[in-house]
């Protein structure tokens, strides 16, 4: 049903344009998810429709061979990954009710704890050191069908835990029981970890923040991936400016 | 017809959209939507050049004081012309033009708008001063011969002042041209009437020689046969004589006391009486010599004693009259000697001439016994010829007489000029009047013109930092770059704290703005 422009909306769409995009109006929603993942707590936001989007890509980046297992990485921090991870597994969960997991992999960095609002540990460092069995963390789904692997405890060397071998058997076991693992690597140029989950998976992403990330860092992460034999299958532009003409149709359309 | 219109038309509306495509194509190429886009990915590069440059344009325009201007219209006339028959004229004013605002007329000006200042006693500011006038009175040439002069200043009084300073300097420079125009058309004149002068001398000198030919020709026609040894003999003592003779008057030219004899010993008795006494006292002593007395008998020595003292008493006599004779009197004497020369030297050269014709006629006697050299002397021939000297001479004198009229009145004229009585070469049309009114600021096109240039500036501050800048801005580029799909492009994600950030930060960046757009109309205030 059509809905005419009213006054909030046109308040709305002015703090947008000043702000440049969307902003979060729950900082936190009552189960104590993040205002961040808007897939689940402003469902109907435009950028959740974006992240809608992503998700619908996502499904055909493969059509043949889906994408069971995925790395999202980035070649610098603070590029949007884990917000983009969080948003993709949460928006597949939503859809058709999908088990996925999500693995909050950048042990230096992690924050997937506090995007959901669970305990860090025991998290992947455990599974990694085989204090813990992977059937510990698929037992409660945080959202619908989402189930969440928090980074674990904080070590010196976190990039040392990640050993291909027993990062192999864990993949192959969640994918027997999950439709989708999704892994928030941290940043190529950082840490080898992203090379070495990218190459045991079956897609890599690459997030990219628009009008930040220097071209030649983009290309010498994907450098580093292909040294490790990783094939990229696409890329996740962040940090665009919102259009006013587009929110204007939204709100009409909404 | 109908179809005729419809096939204008549609041939029309072809060419017109077949030249839009080929001008879209071209201009997409050129203007891309990144271009435009990346523009105002930097609203501030644009707002910031803008608002500081307008503030500061509207700074000056209100800070600015009144300006006032004074015009003046001046008509060129070119006098002299008539003198040297030569042009030249816009050259001339030209020249008049260039001299008007430098050196002493520049001072001239200075003084008579800005005494206080000179460049005695503050050579810095005079200089500086001087530059500014140059360069704020302006002289354009209008139709034909007139010049408009303006000058522009904040005082309107002071534009009248400059402006009637610099009219009297225009008009002091052109007259002082017209007086060495005239005065190098009178030297050209001068040498020309010398040059005539000079041709006319020769005329007569010619003449002169010709006539004493005539004369001495027709003196001496002796018959066939006479005997012209006889008549040479008497020629030669005559010439002795005449020698004598011009030799004394000569001679008396070159003292002081010579008048008394220019005026001849009538004029004076004692003197008179001296002379014939030493005339008989002297030919006394000659016959006392040629009878045979000797030079130291003692009665030739009383006569030489006697013609000695008669001699002292006549000299004594003149150095009497000298004193006694008024300038007049001396000048007459003076032109009388002068006279007597110049006859006793005609004779003298009419006479030699003589001579050298007889002598020539009894050197061709001698030689073939004939006495026809006469014919060589033709007197007709010689006469025809004089005629002809004098007809050139009288065109001459003519030329020269035409000149010396000139030359008259290109003094006279040249006196009139110097008197300022006419000959004035300039003619103020408009006179220069105090203006009332400042001049109008033309807010509007420096505003333009101001609002151009920011623009411009903030394009290109925007699309230099776009240079700079090498991130990724679009999923286009991104792909382009990595030759991958773009599966996203996720809007940016703002918590109400950033935004707040934001929000302080452009605060801020607005009261920046204003915090220069206040210092800048004070600095200007300060500085107009």
């Amino acid at each position: 049903m059509k809905k005419g422009i009213s006054l909030n909306n046109i308040k709305e769409i002015f703090q947008k344009t000043l702000a440049g995009g969307y902003v979060i109006k729950i900082p936190k929603s009552a189960e104590g998810i993040d205002g961040h993942i808007v897939s689940y707590v402003d469902k109907e936001s435009r950028l959740a429709e974006q992240y809608k989007v992503l998700r619908t890509d996502f499904y055909f980046l493969s059509p043949e061979k889906p994408l069971k297992t995925v790395v999202i990485t980035s070649s610098q921090p603070e590029e949007g990954k884990t917000i983009t991870a969080c948003n993709l597994a949460t928006s597949i969960t939503l859809d058709a009710n999908k088990k996925v997991l999500l693995i909050d992999a950048d042990l230096k960095r992690a924050s997937i704890h506090r995007m959901f609002g669970i305990k860090r540990k025991p998290g992947f460092i455990e599974l990694l050191s085989g204090n813990i069995e992977a059937e510990y963390f698929l037992k409660e789904p945080i959202i619908g069908n989402l189930y969440v692997v928090p980074a674990g405890t904080l070590s010196e060397n976190p990039s040392e835990k990640v050993n291909a071998e027993k990062a192999h058997a864990i993949i192959n076991k969640f994918k027997e029981n999950c439709d989708y693992v999704i892994f928030d690597t941290p940043p190529v140029l950082d840490a080898t970890d992203a090379s070495i989950l990218g190459a045991l998976c079956d897609g890599t992403l690459l997030v990219v923040k628009a009008n930040v990330t220097p071209k030649r860092d983009i290309q010498e992460a994907i450098e580093h991936l292909k040294n490790a034999h990783v094939q990229p299958k696409g890329c996740i532009l962040t940090n665009v400016r919102a259009r006013l003409a587009y929110d204007y149709y939204y709100h009409r359309e909404t | 017809m109908q179809t005729l219109y419809d096939n204008i038309i549609r041939f029309t509306c072809f060419k017109y959209y077949y030249f839009m495509e080929q001008f879209l194509q071209e201009e997409n190429e050129f203007l891309s939507l990144d271009i435009i886009k990346s523009i105002f990915n930097h609203p501030w590069m644009l707002i910031c050049p803008m608002v500081m440059v307008i503030s500061i344009i509207v700074g000056v325009l209100i800070n600015i004081k009144p300006l006032y201007q004074c015009d003046a219209l001046i008509s060129f006339t070119i006098p002299g012309k008539e003198v040297t028959g030569a042009g030249g004229g816009v050259i001339r004013r030209d020249v008049v033009l260039s001299r008007v605002l430098i050196g002493d007329n520049m001072k001239q000006i200075i003084s008579e708008t800005f005494p206080q200042i000179t460049e005695e006693t503050d050579e810095v500011q005079y200089n500086k001063l001087a530059k500014g006038l140059q360069k704020r009175i302006d002289m354009r040439w209008r139709a034909g011969d007139l010049l408009n002069i303006s000058y522009i200043d904040q005082d309107p009084n002071r534009t009248y002042k400059v402006l009637k300073a610099t009219i009297a300097t225009i008009e002091r420079e052109t007259n002082e041209a017209n007086r060495r125009e005239i005065e190098i058309g009178l030297s050209y004149l001068r040498r020309q009437a010398k040059f005539y002068a000079d041709k006319l001398k020769s005329f007569d000198k010619e003449i002169e020689e010709l006539q004493r030919g005539i004369i001495a020709t027709e003196q001496i026609t002796p018959e066939k046969g006479q005997d012209i040894t006889g008549v040479i003999i008497n020629l030669q003592q005559k010439i002795v004589e005449e020698i004598r003779r011009n030799e004394e008057l000569e001679g008396q030219t070159k003292k002081d006391g010579i008048y008394l004899l220019g005026i001849g010993s009538e004029t004076d008795p004692v003197i008179a009486g001296y002379s014939k006494s030493l005339d008989e006292k002297e030919r006394m002593l000659a016959n006392l010599i040629s009878q045979g007395y000797k030079q130291a008998h003692p009665y030739v020595n009383k006569v030489r004693e006697e013609v000695e003292n008669l001699k002292i008493l006549k000299e004594r006599r003149y150095q009497d009259l000298l004193q006694l004779q008024s300038e007049e009197d001396k000048e007459i004497a003076r032109q009388n000697i002068i006279f007597e020369l110049q006859k006793s030297t005609f004779e003298l050269e009419t006479m030699k001439k003589q001579l050298s014709i007889l002598k020539e006629r009894q050197e061709t006697t001698a030689t073939d016994g004939r006495d026809e050299a006469i014919s060589r002397y033709d007197i007709d021939e010689q006469r025809a010829k004089l005629r002809e000297l004098e007809q050139e001479k009288k065109i001459t004198q003519n030329a020269y007489d035409d000149i010396i009229k000139k030359t008259a009145n290109a003094e006279a004229k040249l006196r009139q000029e110097m008197d300022e009585e006419i000959g004035l070469a300039i003619k103020v049309v408009n006179k220069p009047i105090i203006p009332r009114e400042p001049m109008t600021r033309n807010i509007f096109p420096k505003l333009l013109m101001g609002m151009i240039i920011a623009v411009s500036t903030g394009i290109g501050l925007s699309l230099g930092a776009n240079a700079i800048n090498t991130s990724v801005k679009s999923s286009v580029e991104l792909r382009d770059l990595l030759h991958l799909p773009v599966i996203a492009s996720i809007d940016t994600m703002c918590t109400p704290e950033e935004i707040r950030a934001k929000n302080f930060r452009r605060i801020a960046g607005i009261l920046g703005l204003v915090i220069f757009i206040i210092l800048s109309q004070i600095v200007i205030g300060k500085i107009m």
